[in-house]
This record gives C-alpha cells, structure tokens and sequence, in this order.
C-alpha cells in the first residue's frame, strides 16, 4: 500500500461496524453533522450491499481542517467504533485499525481477551446494557457515540447530544442524549 | 480572493450537513418550484421525500404530484412545463430508462425542465449501485447535462439549471447528474443561501410560449418531413449554442455567490505530463488525491474533470489537455461493441480530432455498479501512463480496471 499523501494526513478516518438495524449509518452521519457545525470539513458515507437486519455493516466517517478530496472506503481506520465485540473478527478490525478501537462487550475481560494482539488504545463499553436501561432496545449507536466522545476531541459532546435531540425528536432524543451521556461517563480505557 | 469572501459572507445563510440528494431539494425549494411530480427509486428518493416534506410542512408551496410510474412523472411536469410552471423532477437507473421517450419530447417541446439524476446501474442482473449507465443512455436525447461532483457542486448547479434552461436563448431541459450513493447518500458540508439571493439569480421567464386558454396555441403536433428535419435542427443547434449562454450563467454565479465554477475544472494540470479525465464525484476526488500522491513522487500528473457534459465542452477539454503528453479517460459507463467501451473517451477522442490534434487517449472503464475505486487505481494509472509514454505502446482497447479476472 502507498502512503498516505501529506493532505490525507491530517484527516482522521473513523469507521463504525454495526448490524444492519443498530444505526451505525446515523452514528456516523451525526458526528459529520456535529464537525460540520464546529466549521470542520467532514464527510460520512455508508457501505451499502445486503440492506438487512442483522447483517454486518459499515460506515465510514472523514473528519479534517481542510477540504475532503478522496471519496474510497476506509480500509486503515484511526478510530473503529464496534458495536458488537463478535464483530472484531468477522472485520479483522485488530489487524486494519491504526490508533483505537472503541467496543460494545459485556465484560472487560472479554474485550481483554479478543484483542491481546492489539498494541493501539481499547475503549471498552457495556453498551447493550446502558441501551437497555434507557431505551429498552439493544440500539447501541447513540451509547457508541458517546464512547467515542473519549478519544474524539474534534467534536464536543454537546453539539452532538444537540444532534441526537434532533434525529430523534423530543422523547426518544432525551433517552437517546441520557445514554449517550452515560456510555460517555463509564466508558473504560482498557489499555 | 476576498472579495469572494465577503460575497459569501452574505449570501450564505447557514453551513450544515446534507447528502447531495438533500442538497438538491435544497435547490429546489430555493428556486420556489411550482410542480413537482416524481415516482420513488434507489437512490433517488431521498430527494423527492425532502421536498414531501418541504410541501407539506408548508416551507414550498408547489403542487406536489405522487405519479404512478416515472413515465408519467416526465409527462406531468412536461405539462405542467407547457402551461408556465417551473417544474421539477428527479429519477435514477430503469426510472430514467422508464422515460427516454419523454426525454426527446421536452427537448423537442423546448420545455424547461429541472431534473436530478443521481446515476445507477441499469438491470439485468438488478443492481441498485451507483454508475452513469443511465445518464449515459441519455444523453442523445437533446438535454443539457450538468456532472456535479460535490454536494455544494448539485446545490449550486440545480440553481444554475433553472436560469439556464428559462433563458430565453436556450429554453432546453437540463438534468443535473451526480454519483448516486457515493454523493447521493454522503454526508458533507453544504453552505445554503438565503433564499431571497436565491430568488434574485432565478427570475422566471414569463414570456416563453405557454398554453393559456386565453391565447390559445397547440404544443406537439404531427411534423412532416418537409418540417421535422427542421425543427430537429433548430434543437440540435440551440444545445450547441447554449454553451455560450452556459458560460455567462456560470459567470455571473460566480460573481454573485462568490463561487469558482467552469464548464470543466483543472486540478493541477497547467504543467502536467499525465492528465485524467473524469466525470462524478469519487472518480474526480480519487484521482485528485491520486494527482496529489503522484506528485510528492515526481510524477507530473493533473486531473480534469467534465463538469458539462452536454454540450460537450470541447474547447475548455482542448486547451487544457494540449500539452500533456497522454490522456485517460474515466468512465462509469459501458457503450458496448463500440470502438472503445467507455463513452466519454470516444467524445473525448472526437473532440481531439475535430480540431486536428493528435494525442494518444486511453480508455478506462472503472466503478461499474460501484465496483470501488481506490486512489491506489488511479495512481497505477499514473504510472501506466508514465509507462506508456516512456514506451511509444499505447493500449488500443478499453482498460476495465477493478474487474476480477
């Protein structure tokens, strides 16, 4: 593979591995959305193939201070946000993610174990287990975002909680924003 | 520099987010269409669903017409067109196809027609991906055809389209084309303008030929061939001649919103041995960045993207290739058992020859129903450029790059 050009370097590439129905397309659009509004260049784009519930899916977020020219999917992301820890194999994600990996497990132990390989920074999360107290549905993306507020410093978590307010109304926004909060406040650094 | 600055420090309204499907409801809404009739398919429909929205929240006040089939979806703003509406529509892939023979009918009706046209893949075997097969199908059927290659790109040509399609010089459909899901469905950033900047770029023209019980004239009747060949002429020279009233529109864009727009654009190509062309957003923004790449490593290459497609522009395409030693040509697109399969290239080889210059062109075929293109691809391409030239052996066929063999 060629380097990166000088431009390509000051962008932060993030891609979010989801199932089809978990909302990572969303995800990624609102923390475009939340760069665009902070005057940053950004650009987010889902891998379409099988629209399917429950197959694996990605979506692809450009964050930068300049302009953003390349329009390929991300194949070494800075940042992968994973909402299924089952999903770290299925993607190779240890092997293509260059600085972190932010995870939805149910344990730390188990994030521990499916990545002892990996030398970048671990974000673990119980996410299904803070959807389901606030929402009551294992929809994991506005937990996720709040995860990845920890390491993303482009963006700020108000601007995005604003966001999420506004995707999904009033009701369902306020739950949304209270997960997002707390997944954002007992999100772990694991190594 | 900073007197476009301050336009835009004026003109802009807000800097949001948006898909370039949203981005042209956008558009629309500014320019206060008057109809709207359209029929949903991938991966178009965003589009029409924003203005749904924008109808019924009562942000546009248009007649918003939900058609059984996109035939009808053409035929309704065609009338709507010939009564002195300002119309809209939008469709991708068999829905493009579903109307081809109303395509040629408002080109021969001279009606000004806005349409967005993010491209797919034609059927069979069905596939919902992005390529330009149908916009490419298209093209002979008399309309102006604008290539958008940024969401900003499609907000800003939808508003172009309208006062180029009214004016009366032209008074041709234009159809604003882009990547569908590579831009259809990206988020990225869009400055809007306040609409009333909007209003003032795009008076309607009021004094066209339109039906009206009051002065009645009849639209569309039988030619004979003592007139047909005639009236067909008159079409086929109006689009020729539009590209002047195409220039001074861009012009005078640019100047009151503070834009860069032209009928091609050059990206590092002033001294550039190897030049790309291209059309769309991901072949344009992949070889850029490949342009780029390539020159950190001493290759000289450029890139130039056709950001009209009908009227070609061949002078614009001239000028800025005539010192590069090789050519590519990136097509999205397929003309099966033709000389060249991709397209562009024999219009790009045309327009080469009609003025008399010998360059050697290669043909590239790439990103057929999103097959992806990687910036890797179109920096090899540098490089087999390079090769080629140092060589004097040029390919004589199509390069189908990204096909597994």
């Amino acid at each position: 593979m060629i380097p990166r050009s000088k431009m390509a370097n000051s962008t932060v590439e993030i891609t979010f591995y989801g199932r089809g129905g978990q909302g990572a397309v969303t995800a990624a659009q609102i923390i475009a959305q939340a760069a665009i509004k902070r005057g940053l260049f950004a650009s987010s784009f889902p891998e379409y193939g099988a629209e399917r519930r429950g197959a694996p899916v990605r979506a692809y977020v450009r964050l930068s201070r300049e302009p953003i020219v390349a329009r390929e999917p991300i194949e070494r992301p800075n940042i992968s946000v994973v909402f299924d820890v089952r999903l770290l194999r299925i993607f190779n994600i240890p092997a293509i993610t260059r600085d972190t990996i932010v995870v939805n497990a149910s344990s730390k132990d188990e994030v521990k174990q499916e990545l002892s390989s990996f030398n970048g920074k671990v974000i673990y999360v119980n996410a299904y287990g803070i959807a389901m107290k606030h929402l009551g549905r294992p929809i994991v993306n506005t937990t996720m975002l709040g995860a990845l507020l920890r390491v993303l410093d482009l963006v700020d978590i108000e601007t995005v909680k604003a966001l999420v307010m506004e995707t999904f109304g009033s009701k369902a926004g306020r739950a949304n924003a209270e997960a997002l909060e707390e997944a954002y406040k007992t999100a772990e650094v694991v190594s | 520099m900073t007197k476009a600055l301050s336009i835009r420090e004026e003109v802009v309204k807000e800097r949001v987010g948006l898909t370039s499907n949203y981005a042209a409801a956008y558009a629309v809404k500014a320019v206060d269409v008057d109809v709207i009739a359209a029929y949903p398919i991938t991966p178009q429909t965003t589009i029409i669903e924003k203005l749904a929205e924008f109808v019924a929240n009562g942000e546009l006040d248009a007649e918003y017409i939900p058609v059984e089939s996109e035939h009808s979806a053409l035929s309704a703003v065609v009338g709507a067109a010939a009564a002195g509406a300002r119309v809209f529509t939008a469709t991708s892939a068999q829905g493009l196809e579903f109307m081809h023979e109303v395509l040629h009918i408002t080109s021969g009706l001279r009606l000004p027609v806005v349409m967005a046209v993010p491209g797919r893949a034609l059927s069979a075997p069905i596939s919902i991906h992005g390529d330009y097969q149908d916009l490419m199908n298209a093209r002979d059927t008399g309309w102006i055809i604008m290539i958008a290659s940024t969401a900003q790109e499609v907000y800003d040509s939808i508003i172009m389209a309208y006062r180029i399609a009214e004016d009366r010089r032209v008074l041709l459909p234009v159809m604003v084309s882009y990547d569908g899901f590579l831009m259809s469905h990206t988020t990225e950033p869009v400055e809007l303008y306040h609409e009333e900047y909007v209003r003032r770029f795009t008076p309607r023209n009021l004094e066209r030929y339109r039906l009206d019980p009051r002065k009645p004239i009849t639209m569309g009747v039988i030619a004979s061939p003592e007139w047909y060949y005639e009236i067909k002429y008159q079409v086929i020279h109006t689009l020729k001649e539009s590209k002047a009233v195409i220039r001074e529109v861009h012009e005078e864009f640019n100047k009151a919103f503070g834009t860069n727009y032209g009928l091609i654009e050059k990206f590092m190509v002033d001294d550039a041995d190897y030049v790309l062309i291209t059309y769309g957003g991901a072949s344009s923004g992949n070889a850029k960045e490949a342009a780029r790449r390539a020159r950190e490593r001493g290759l000289r290459a450029g890139v130039v993207r056709i950001r009209l497609f009908r009227p070609f522009p061949t002078e614009e395409l001239i000028e800025a290739i005539k010192d590069a030693k090789v050519v590519a040509v990136i097509d999205r697109a397929l003309t099966p058992g033709n000389v060249y399969e991709g397209p562009v290239a024999s219009d790009v080889i045309s327009a080469l020859y009609s003025r008399g210059i010998e360059k050697p062109v290669v043909s590239v075929v790439h990103g057929i129903s999103q097959r992806t293109m990687f910036v890797e691809d179109f920096y090899n391409l540098y490089k087999m450029l390079d090769e080629y030239s140092k060589t004097g052996k040029y390919p004589g066929s199509t390069i189908f790059m990204g096909l597994r063999t």
